[in-house]
C-alpha cells in the first residue's frame, strides 16, 4: 500500500491543513481523505500542487509499505 | 433534473396503478374464476374455485412486493441517489420474488395438477425468469457503478 506523509511534511512547513487545501485548490474533507490513507488514487495536478507548496520530491510524500494481503498474493 | 424527475414521478404512478388494479383483481379474483371455470370449462361446482384463487393469490403476493421494490427504486433515484447498495438491494429483493413466483408457479401445478393452466404456468414462468435476468443484470451493473464512484470520488 501507499502511505502518505503529509502529516510530517505540513508539521515541518508549518502550515495548517486548511491553508495548505486551499492554496492546492481541494477542499479540506479531501485532504483529510488523503491523510488518512483512504484515497483511492491522486491525480498528478494535485501531487504537483502539493510538492509545490510542500517543497519536496512525490517520494518525501508518498511512501509504499508491503503489507500482508501483498506478500500472500505473491 | 426537473425532466427526470418528471419520468421518475410517472412512473411512480404507473407503479401505484398497477398495484391499485393488483388489489382489486385480489378481490374480484373468486368470482373471476367461478365464471371463468363455468363459462370455459363448464365447472359449476364451486370446489375449484377457492385452490385456484389461493393459487392466484399466492402469485400475486411476490407480485405486490417487486412493486413495492420498483416504487422504492423511483423514490432513490427522486432523491439523487440513484448509485447505492440500497437500489443494489431493491433489485436483488425483485430477483428474489422472479424465483418465488417461477417456484410458486410449479409447485402449484404439481400439487394441484391445474393441468388445463399448464400452458400459461410455463408463460408467467418464463416471463418471470425473463424479469429476473433483467434485474441481474442490472443489479451488477448497478453495483459496477457504485465502485466506479467510489474510485472517482476518492481520485483527489
Amino acid at each position: 500500500m501507499i502511505n502518505v506523509n503529509l502529516d510530517v511534511l505540513i508539521a515541518k512547513r508549518k502550515i495548517s491543513s486548511g491553508e495548505l487545501a486551499e492554496r492546492i485548490g481541494i477542499t479540506p474533507a479531501n485532504l483529510s481523505i488523503l491523510k488518512t490513507g483512504k484515497a483511492k488514487a491522486i491525480r498528478f495536478s494535485t501531487l504537483s500542487a502539493l510538492c509545490r507548496e510542500l517543497d519536496c520530491q512525490p517520494g518525501d510524500l508518498l511512501e509504499y509499505i508491503r503489507t500482508e494481503e501483498e506478500s500472500k498474493d505473491d | 433534473m426537473k425532466k427526470k424527475n418528471l419520468t421518475v414521478n410517472i412512473l411512480k404512478v404507473f407503479v401505484i396503478i398497477t398495484g391499485i388494479f393488483t388489489l382489486a383483481a385480489a378481490v374480484l379474483t373468486p368470482a373471476f374464476v367461478d365464471h371463468f371455470l363455468s363459462v370455459v370449462y363448464g365447472i359449476t361446482d364451486g370446489e375449484t374455485v377457492m385452490p385456484l384463487s389461493i393459487y392466484i393469490w399466492t402469485l400475486m403476493l411476490p407480485f405486490l412486493c417487486a412493486l413495492w421494490c420498483v416504487l422504492r427504486l423511483c423514490s432513490i433515484i427522486a432523491a439523487g441517489n440513484p448509485f447505492s447498495m440500497q437500489s443494489v438491494h431493491e433489485l436483488k429483493v425483485i430477483i428474489i420474488c422472479c424465483i418465488a413466483e417461477v417456484i410458486i408457479c410449479f409447485a402449484a401445478e404439481f400439487i394441484f395438477k391445474f393441468y388445463p393452466f399448464l400452458l400459461s404456468t410455463i408463460l408467467v414462468a418464463v416471463v418471470c425468469i425473463v424479469i429476473a435476468v433483467f434485474a441481474a443484470v442490472l443489479k451488477e451493473l448497478v453495483g459496477s457503478a457504485i465502485h466506479l464512484r467510489e474510485e472517482n470520488e476518492l481520485t483527489i
